[in-house]
């Protein structure tokens, strides 16, 4: 199957510079034509271990609004910023 | 000799017959980090409230109260590990402002039990790389030769406790970030058992594989600083394990100790072969019973390894949009722009290719035969650690394939990912693994001994490690 | 070319009424200040980790219990891969391989035949935060509030042939919701949503390519939804054309469905389990505990309703559909004070029409059961007229107290004196002249009218029957 490099990377939200890119698609092969080599596999059912619930009951934080807002670049109206979305 | 030179133990000694204070301890462990600041680089940030961590211990002590241990002692922290209002930036543009509003479970522990955190250390960019030369503030260098790699991804936390910087560091291991740095500088790394240590806190990198592991330059200092941290937390689900205290004995008679014939053959330099060698005979005289085991899995695990991490940090970095924190691009008119931009600004090269690769293992068409097949094999090599542990308590092996390497050495990174082979099939079994030095090579850089247990056999480990520091080898910086 | 007929499956998302969020200890409402119900694991700060709330786990294997559905007693949660920016972590945190219940089905009533839906599974899984579009700010904002609710989503398989049956299949969710409590069901809240994937095909040949309808918001929407698809899509087919496989999302306001991707550039989700959680064991004594909690549920009481009360379907479900409607209903009848017919009839129409028209519900209004049968009572026997007995009725709705105090208090009584109404009878007969005239010239139904003025006369309070036969006395003897 073909390996679309500028998928992947739209699929990760990033962008790989147009003087690096073909430089980066080589070692990006690279870095896959080594990890590809592993036995096949007959079954795939991956249990974790079992985990403890929570109980269903409220927590209040001590940590205020203001500290959980402080780290973004742009508060408005005490809401996150992004672009305007297109509705989807 | 000073103060910052002593071992935690030592100094915990001191402070208890009032032959120095906390603050003394900690102004003179702060004034070699500076001093060594301009050639290592082993902090990114210096912590403002240490002093009054210091004095709080001194005041306590003039009290006459009953205090751990580690009370007192100058802590290095990995700069991936959450402290509430100073800020964690996983040496990343991404995040080199971010503050934490909290603080994770084990600096919670520290700060409860009176270890003084003297600052954040420096790392690789998110803990991906094996050189701590990959992050947004430049490299960390060795001390025992600052032409060298500190090694990574703790490169900061392994680098500021060899050189006095710190008594003690913590940093975290997800496929020998603790291990190799403590092996390249000379010191004791442990890597707990996976659930043993609370992840909360600890910024993501692969959730499966992340571990927070202790540096000192003892195996007892090392020791000392796990044991504080090593408790179960309902705020991470997936350590349930508890706690329980166990004296070191380093009792290496009749210890079945396995070495894995697999990994014998893969390459390593004379130095390190010949180093593992003599460490492994020393125990043998010392009472051990050396036995060689069969892993044929083992080949595969550093495929294995890069599949399920770089899937596991494509997932987990997903969330740096540069909406709710770090770092988001002048340039964003669209929100993909705004993503994209971001991203690949805030982003270094080798986060963006381990993105790359984790993103590609995943997507439709691929995930079967990349991902699938990789967690597959990480559950029958975890089934072949179970059966080899039937036939040893302990298995050695060399922690990496050189006892060092050059800053700036261009490398090709499917190279340097093949180098992790000792250290990554304990990190996908949720092992416990220590370093320790257990000897030179002719440049005199240190060489470690890595020592692998069976899951939540952690004390074990230790133990071993303080039987083998006892009869010669460990720390001689 | 044979008739095509539609195919249509259903992806449910309802929000459920817990106290706190899925994976943290944030109060679950609706409503608040934005980003004011946020901690640092459900807005997705770096090293924060997931806890898993039990009373999700509880409440959805409810659900799967009341439709019929295999409980997994192990299943694993999954990561949904995506950008977005009411995505916290760019993941959602949901079950993909190993949902906590499997295969089900509900048996739904469509036009008085029973049509069997099957469900393919329900999963557990968090929902998103929203996204306000505000006119003083050009970009979009974010407010996380909503971020890790919890939501089951309950998938059907392709067996619903209409939009009507599916109208009656999400119905019956809803009141299935309702009954064993798990959620609020509130539309204008969003708490149930729905995606709906529609094919056409001709009878006995294999399914059509699927278009997936997304962003239906409501039952009518859903129903309008697909009936513009099938509109849609059989235009295509019968102009030769080839229905490509499509993710659409659904404008209720313009009525119409618009292209979001195609097969190109379908979403990837990269789905893997999640690593910070483990799995998720539902013990036995749990699953029996679980099963004890389910009362009767709607369809079966619709059933016994009609067979064992004699009511209509209709009526049957107008009651069982809402919990509190059957418990009135139910209490009502226990009593013993009055007829099973009498007490549905108030119910489907005066009742119905008060909780319609104040917006509350059953259990909100002032009226108890048992002055329910009283009222009912006092109407069988006579004691009030019926249109007395819809005065009392309402203010037992809006103000409670007794029925026999308010008879008295609004002096209601029905009078049964022979004297009295023998003469208001005459009164009736020597004012209306021309009725008298049109009964004696065989318009027998003009003895409608008389009773009527009589009864006007009396304020409603003659007994229509003993007036009526007295009229009709003296009309006769008058011959």
């Amino acid at each position: 199957m073909d390996i679309n490099v500028r998928k992947i990377a739209d699929l990760a939200a990033l962008e790989i510079d147009k003087e690096k890119y073909s430089d980066f698609e080589a070692q990006f092969m690279d870095m896959i034509k080594m990890v590809s080599d592993l036995p096949e596999c007959s079954e795939y059912d991956i249990i974790p271990e079992p985990m403890e619930l929570r109980d269903d009951i409220v927590e209040c934080s001590d940590i205020s609004q203001s500290e959980l807002l402080g780290n973004a670049c742009e508060i408005v109206k005490d809401c996150f910023t992004a672009p305007q979305t297109v509705e989807y | 000799m000073r103060l910052c030179d002593n071992t935690a133990l030592e100094l915990a000694q001191m402070l208890r017959k009032k032959q120095c204070s906390a603050k003394e301890i900690y102004l003179d462990t702060l004034q070699r980090a500076i001093e060594k600041q301009d050639t290592l680089n082993a902090y990114i940030t210096f912590n403002d409230d240490a002093e009054k961590a210091a004095e709080a211990v001194d005041r306590k002590i003039a009290e006459g109260k009953e205090l751990p241990l580690i009370a007192g002692i100058p802590i290095a922290v990995k700069d991936n590990i959450s402290t509430k209002g100073s800020r964690t930036t996983c040496a990343s543009k991404m995040l080199c402002d971010y503050i934490p509003p909290y603080d994770a479970f084990v600096i919670e522990k520290i700060k409860n039990a009176g270890g003084v955190i003297i600052g954040k250390s420096n790392m690789d960019e998110f803990a991906m790389g094996s050189a701590s030369d990959t992050g947004y503030f430049g490299a960390v260098r060795n001390p025992v030769d600052c032409n060298y790699s500190a090694g990574g991804s703790s490169g900061g936390s392994a680098a500021a406790a060899a050189s006095g910087g710190a008594v003690l560091s913590l940093g975290s291991d997800t496929g020998g970030s603790v291990r190799q740095p403590a092996s390249l500088c000379g010191v004791v790394g442990f890597c707990p058992s996976y659930g043993t240590v609370s992840r909360y806190g600890l910024i993501a990198f692969a959730s499966s594989l992340d571990r927070i592991g202790t540096i000192g330059r003892t195996v007892k200092d090392t020791h000392l600083l796990h044991n504080i941290i090593y408790d179960a937390d309902i705020k991470d689900v997936t350590a349930f394990y508890k706690n329980y205290s166990f004296n070191l004995k380093g009792a290496l008679n009749g210890v079945k100790i396995g070495v894995i014939k697999e990994l014998m053959s893969c390459y390593m330099e004379d130095d390190v072969r010949s180093s593992f060698m003599s460490a492994i005979k020393l125990m043998e005289e010392n009472g051990s019973v050396v036995k060689e085991i069969s892993l044929p899995d083992i080949k595969a695990a550093v495929n294995a390894y890069y599949i399920i991490s770089s899937a596991e940090a494509s997932s987990n970095l997903a969330r740096y949009d540069g909406i709710r924190y770090g770092y988001r691009s002048e340039k964003c008119g669209s929100l993909s722009e705004m993503y994209k931009n971001s991203r690949s600004e805030g982003f270094g090269d080798e986060v963006k290719r381990r993105i790359m690769l984790g993103t590609f293992v995943l997507s439709e068409g691929f995930c079967d035969d990349y991902y699938k097949r990789a967690a597959s094999l990480r559950r029958s090599l975890c089934a072949g650690f179970d059966e080899a542990f039937q036939q040893c308590d302990i298995i050695a092996a060399p922690v990496y394939p050189k006892a060092g390497f050059k800053l700036g050495e261009s490398a090709v990174p499917a190279e340097v990912y093949s180098a992790d082979i000792f250290t990554v099939p304990s990190s996908l079994a949720g092992l416990p693994a220590i370093s320790v030095p257990c000897g030179k090579n002719k440049e005199g850089l240190p060489i470690g001994l890595q020592l692998i247990g069976s899951r939540f056999c952690d004390n074990k480990v230790f133990d071993a490690a303080y039987g083998y520091e006892l009869i010669g080898g460990g720390y001689n910086g | 070319m044979a008739e095509l007929e539609s195919v249509i499956g259903l992806e449910i998302h309802a929000e459920l009424k817990t106290n706190t969020k899925i994976f943290c200890g944030c109060k679950n409402s609706f409503g608040a200040a934005p980003n004011s119900q946020i901690c640092p694991v459900c807005m997705g700060l770096p090293g924060t980790l997931p806890r898993l709330n039990s009373k999700v786990c509880d409440y959805a294997v409810k659900m799967g219990i009341a439709l019929n559905c295999e409980i997994n007693k192990v299943s694993r949660m999954d990561r949904k891969n995506y950008f977005y920016p009411d995505l916290p972590k760019a993941y959602q945190i949901s079950q993909s391989d190993i949902p906590i219940c499997g295969k089900g089905s509900l048996d739904i009533l469509v036009n008085d035949k029973v049509r069997t839906i099957g469900i393919t599974r329900i999963h557990i899984e968090e929902d998103a935060g929203k996204l306000i579009h505000d006119d003083e700010y050009s970009g979009t904002l974010c407010d996380l509030n909503r971020c890790g609710v919890p939501l089951i989503e309950i998938v059907t398989e392709p067996d619903i042939r209409s939009s009507e049956e599916a109208r009656i299949f999400l119905e019956n969710i809803r009141s299935i919701l309702r009954y064993i409590g798990i959620s609020d069901c509130k539309m204008q809240e969003g708490s149930i949503r729905c995606d709906v994937n529609v094919s056409m095909h001709e009878k006995g040949t294999p399914l059509g390519v699927r278009c997936e309808l997304k962003n239906v918001n409501s039952f009518s929407a859903a129903v309008r939804g697909i009936e513009y698809e099938i509109k849609r899509q059989t235009a295509i087919i019968e102009n030769n054309g080839q229905i490509e496989r499509e993710t659409r999302r659904w404008d209720d306001k313009k009525g119409v469905s618009i292209l979001m991707r195609n097969k190109e550039n379908a979403q990837d989700y990269r789905f893997f389990p999640e690593p910070d959680l483990g799995a998720v064991v539902i013990s036995d004594e749990r699953i029996n505990a679980l099963k004890a909690e389910i009362p009767e549920l709607p369809n079966k009481k619709m059933i016994r309703y009609v067979s064992e009360y004699g009511l209509n379907y209709f009526e049957a479900f107008m009651i069982a559909d809402v919990p509190d409607k059957a418990e009135l209903f139910e209490h009502c009848i226990k009593t013993g004070k009055c007829s099973h017919r009498s007490a549905a009839n108030r119910i489907v129409g005066e009742i119905t029409k008060y909780v319609n028209d104040t917006g509350k519900s059953v259990s909100e209004t002032m009226l108890t059961a048992n002055e329910l049968a009283e009222l009912c009572h006092s109407a069988e026997k006579g004691v009030i007229s019926s249109s007395s007995a819809k005065i009392v009725l309402l203010e037992l709705l809006s103000s409670g107290g007794s029925t026999e105090n308010i008879i008295s208090r609004l002096g209601l009584a029905q009078n049964s004196d022979d004297e009295y109404l023998s003469k208001l009878a005459d009164e009736v007969i020597a004012d209306n002249k021309r009725s008298v005239d049109d009964f004696k010239n065989g318009k027998t139904n003009a003895i409608g009218h008389l009773i009527g003025q009589a009864m006007k006369l009396s304020k409603g309070k003659a007994d229509p029957q003993k007036i009526k036969e007295i009229i009709l006395n003296k009309l006769k003897t008058e011959e």
